[in-house]
């Protein structure tokens, strides 16, 4: 046994600790989204928007393979200075802590609406967050390890939407490419807050086991998570029609009562046991991210930090669970924090870039020198 | 006890005059072991006309008094026709030629005679010489080797461990020919000194694991031990955890199929039931009949148990959600009867489950120590009168009686004792969860669950971990002949456990 390889994630692991960040209650009404902007013709979107995981996985591993002992809150303080490396490591961090806040107050919605109409909000609340705590207080390998295990639950739970197929319709989706190219970029633009997450890999590549593996991984896990994402776009639109789709709230989830299991008399159950899983599980992922940045900025015990962040997650949520007010801050932050994200690790990769030609050129000189 | 001899006024002054150093080792044996101790002190001659003084020392009921009479006394008292010299080779020479003893050992220690003493073998002085032979003429009375029967199997070996240390290295032994398969001596207790061994195949184990074992094992420090559960108190991981993290035995079979895979034994003097250690999670499901049996049957058994683990966690609070919350999921044809039945019930639902499942681990907790023919009527009053009246004074609904009872057969699926306890223990805090949450509180349950699952260990090692090789032992029963590598989730330094020997066979079969 070894030691190191106990503690660290597995490349399995990393796989489905990122699908865990990706995979939240969002994609339930990702369709929604999509379908207002580019009708029809939303799934497009959901393949073109794929680009922006992809771009953020490929660049990362780059910067995992120059860099695979540190995490990206120490590059960026050695590569833009302490006082600019910490100001871009909280930025970095408001976008865990929002997403937190975000999707425990999703969580709160789709449990009042679906199952537990007779709770009151914090207390659904408290259910969520504490479950997120308890997770996060665990640390990063029992993070790995339920992620792993909630996304064969997941992946088991997507296959039955396949059932949808037989009460679709084609023409549902017809006719393809009727829609302007300007309304599909606008639809890729409202994928935005559903396919954030794989920045996170940023902070954990340190923590894997094998970093050779990291690229291959985090591709995986962009393919789990987008034919998940593009699937759920396409099947939502085969079954509902896009005129449908802005009637639920959540309209993915509406696929799933085309099936009909006998003594199970709504099927709509057994997906939201699932769905419990998979949202306390981001939480957990969003929650224990959050703390492990203010960790490594104050050097407090990751484990405090979560029990500090705890009435926080409690009244964020609360806050948010005022439909308007959270779509306010989300459109307003989203794109913002997108941009942010690709010019923070496009500067970070491309100074890794270049000090690392200037290295190399050094290194060339000093040999020829030596030679000489 | 002291026995006085007298023969010749020769010998009695030989003996005074010689005699001070071996009345001083006697002293010392007698003074370290205990006044107490129901020691025995045989004084004798060897020798023929200059006899020497000899002595044999015992502890009464540890040793079987026959072989020390049949084969040391005897043979030294009255079949020694020579004058014996006094000197170095004395002793060697003695226990060569006079005692036909398979186990003899020559010890010049007078400190491990004294722990030798202890532990059932004699003691023999020759006069003042400071070498000591240790007779091993352990004995005493013993359980002999029975069907174990907590865990009995019907398919698989009769053997089960007894109290008494040395028969079960035997059975292990006897079982394990290995050159590799090691014990290691330990004694626990301050006072009781209760010997304790670790087994192992040496170069299958994981170092590591032996290491962490060994020094826990080592660092307890108590008056006593009496039962290997009070050693899996004092080395487990978590000791606040529902979850049993040291698997309990007394099948020497599961000991020798654990200890194969690369886990470590303990067994302790005094106790049937071994440990094995490390334990993941899936190995309490995991029945001695599985391997034993046809693989599809097995694999048939495996998911019988899922199921049955499923329900003892689940049912009883699903059940209360339905008919306290979501009535909507309740099949139409199924809501008329529920409700019939519900008709005239004083207590709520929760009540109502919770007393029943109280009641059920009452008769179960009951029955545990009640002798045989009591037991029958504890049946008869607390299944059959109970439960029959509960339902006709409208206590409880028919329904929650007959959910109750499927949860409780259910519990008897789970092969090991100590996980069933455990998982039956986990239907409480379930059931008030649902009680207040609703759904949310049992999906919030499972989470915990999972959760609490995935962050426990056991002597360092991952308690329940996924390794996609190591499915063919948890869902199902692969075919044996296809587990060529021991399981992923224990660590090991060997881990091709066969080799794909059924290949030959095809290729045979194909000619």
């Amino acid at each position: 046994m070894n030691n190191d390889k106990k503690n660290l994630l597995s490349t399995n692991q990393l796989t489905f600790l990122l699908t865990g960040f990706t995979l939240g209650p969002g994609f339930l009404r990702l369709p929604n989204v999509v379908v207002k902007e580019a009708g029809q013709d939303a799934w497009i979107s959901g393949i073109v928007g794929l680009i922006y995981p992809l771009y953020i996985v490929l660049v990362s591993s780059y910067i995992a393979k120059k860099h695979s002992k540190e995490n990206v809150l120490t590059l960026s303080r050695r590569y833009f200075g302490n006082i600019v490396g910490n100001i871009l490591n909280i930025i970095f961090m408001l976008q865990f802590v929002l997403y937190t806040s975000t999707i425990a107050s999703e969580f709160i919605r789709i449990l009042e609406v679906y199952i537990v109409a007779f709770l009151t909000p914090i207390k659904i609340c408290i259910v969520g967050v504490t479950l997120a705590l308890y997770a996060a207080y665990k640390g990063l390998k029992v993070l790995g390890k339920i992620s792993e295990l909630i996304s064969y639950i997941l992946i088991f739970i997507i296959i039955f939407s396949v059932a949808a197929c037989k009460y679709g319709d084609m023409l549902n989706l017809q006719p393809v490419f009727s829609t302007r190219i300007i309304d599909i970029l606008n639809g890729i633009k409202s994928t935005c807050y559903c396919y954030t997450g794989f920045e996170s890999v940023l902070l954990f590549y340190s923590s894997v086991y094998d970093v050779s593996t990291i690229k291959k991984a985090s591709l995986k896990a962009v393919l789990i998570a987008g034919s998940i994402w593009v699937w759920t776009i396409f099947i939502t639109i085969y079954y509902l029609g896009i005129d449908i789709i802005p009637k639920s709230y959540w309209s993915f989830i509406m696929v799933f009562e085309s099936i009909h299991i006998p003594v199970i008399n709504n099927f709509r159950y057994v997906v939201m046991f699932a769905w419990i899983l998979i949202i306390v599980r981001i939480l957990a992922n969003y929650y224990f991210s959050s703390a492990f940045i203010i960790n490594d900025m104050t050097g407090i015990d990751i484990k405090q930090v979560c029990l500090i962040m705890y009435p926080l997650f409690l009244y964020l949520p609360i806050k948010f669970k005022d439909n308007i007010l959270r779509e306010k801050i989300l459109n307003f932050a989203v794109p913002r924090f997108v941009i942010f994200n690709i010019l923070l690790i496009t500067l970070l990769a491309l100074m890794i870039f270049i000090k690392s030609k200037a290295y190399q050129k050094s290194n060339i000189n000093q040999k020829t020198l030596n030679t000489e | 006890m002291l026995t006085l001899n007298t023969r010749s006024d020769v010998s009695i002054d030989r003996g005074m005059t010689m005699g001070i150093k071996l009345e001083n080792n006697i002293n010392f044996v007698v003074k370290e072991i205990g006044n107490g101790s129901p020691i025995i002190i045989k004084r004798f001659f060897i020798g023929k006309d200059e006899p020497i003084e000899a002595v044999t020392m015992y502890i009464n009921g540890l040793v079987s008094k026959d072989t020390i009479d049949r084969d040391i006394l005897n043979p030294l008292m009255l079949h020694v026709n020579e004058n014996l010299v006094i000197d170095q080779n004395t002793v060697d020479y003695v226990s060569k030629r006079y005692i036909p003893m398979s186990n003899t050992t020559i010890e010049e220690n007078i400190n491990n005679v004294v722990e030798a003493i202890k532990s059932g073998k004699t003691a023999l002085f020759i006069g003042d010489l400071e070498k000591f032979i240790i007779l091993d003429t352990t004995g005493g009375e013993h359980r002999t080797i029975s069907d174990p029967l907590n865990e009995s199997a019907v398919r698989g070996s009769r053997e089960g461990f007894v109290e008494n240390l040395e028969t079960n290295i035997s059975i292990l032994r006897r079982k394990i020919k290995d050159k590799n398969l090691t014990i290691e001596n330990f004694k626990v207790g301050r006072r009781s000194q209760t010997s304790l061994v670790i087994a192992y195949i040496d170069d299958i184990v994981d170092k590591n694991v032996l290491i962490e074992v060994r020094k826990r094992i080592i660092s307890i420090d108590v008056d006593f031990v009496t039962d290997t559960g009070m050693i899996d108190q004092y080395i487990e991981d978590s000791a606040y955890s529902i979850f049993p993290q040291i698997y309990v035995t007394e099948r020497p079979d599961i000991v020798k199929a654990d200890i194969m895979e690369g886990r470590v034994a303990i067994i302790l003097d005094g106790t049937p039931f071994a440990l094995t250690a490390p334990a993941v999670f899936v190995q309490f499901f995991q029945g001695v009949e599985d391997y034993n049996d046809r693989t599809i049957v097995a694999s048939f058994s495996r998911i019988l148990r899922l199921i049955a683990i499923f329900i003892v966690i689940t049912l009883p609070s699903l059940y209360l959600t339905l008919i306290n919350y979501n009535i909507e999921l309740i099949p139409v044809k199924f809501i008329n009867p529920i409700i019939e039945s519900r008709n005239g019930i004083a207590l709520t639902p929760f009540l109502e489950i919770l007393s029943m499942e109280v009641f059920v681990d009452f008769l179960r907790e009951g029955g545990l120590r009640l002798p045989p023919k009591i037991a029958s009527t504890l049946s008869i009053v607390g299944g059959i009168i109970i439960g029959n009246m509960a339902v006709q004074s409208k206590i409880v609904s028919p329904t929650t009686l007959l959910i109750v009872g499927i949860s409780v057969v259910s519990t008897f699926l789970i092969p090991n004792y100590e996980m069933s306890l455990s998982i039956r223990f986990i239907r409480f805090p379930m059931l008030v969860l649902a009680d207040i949450l609703g759904f949310l509180g049992i999906a919030a349950g499972w989470l915990f669950i999972i959760i609490h699952l995935s962050s426990l260990e056991s002597f360092g090692v991952p308690y329940f971990s996924i390794k996609s090789s190591d499915l063919k032992d948890i869902f199902i029963r692969a075919p044996l002949w296809k587990m060529n590598k021991r399981p992923k989730s224990i660590p090991n330094n060997n881990s091709v456990r066969q080799s794909d020997f059924r290949k030959n066979m095809r290729s045979n079969k194909n000619e």
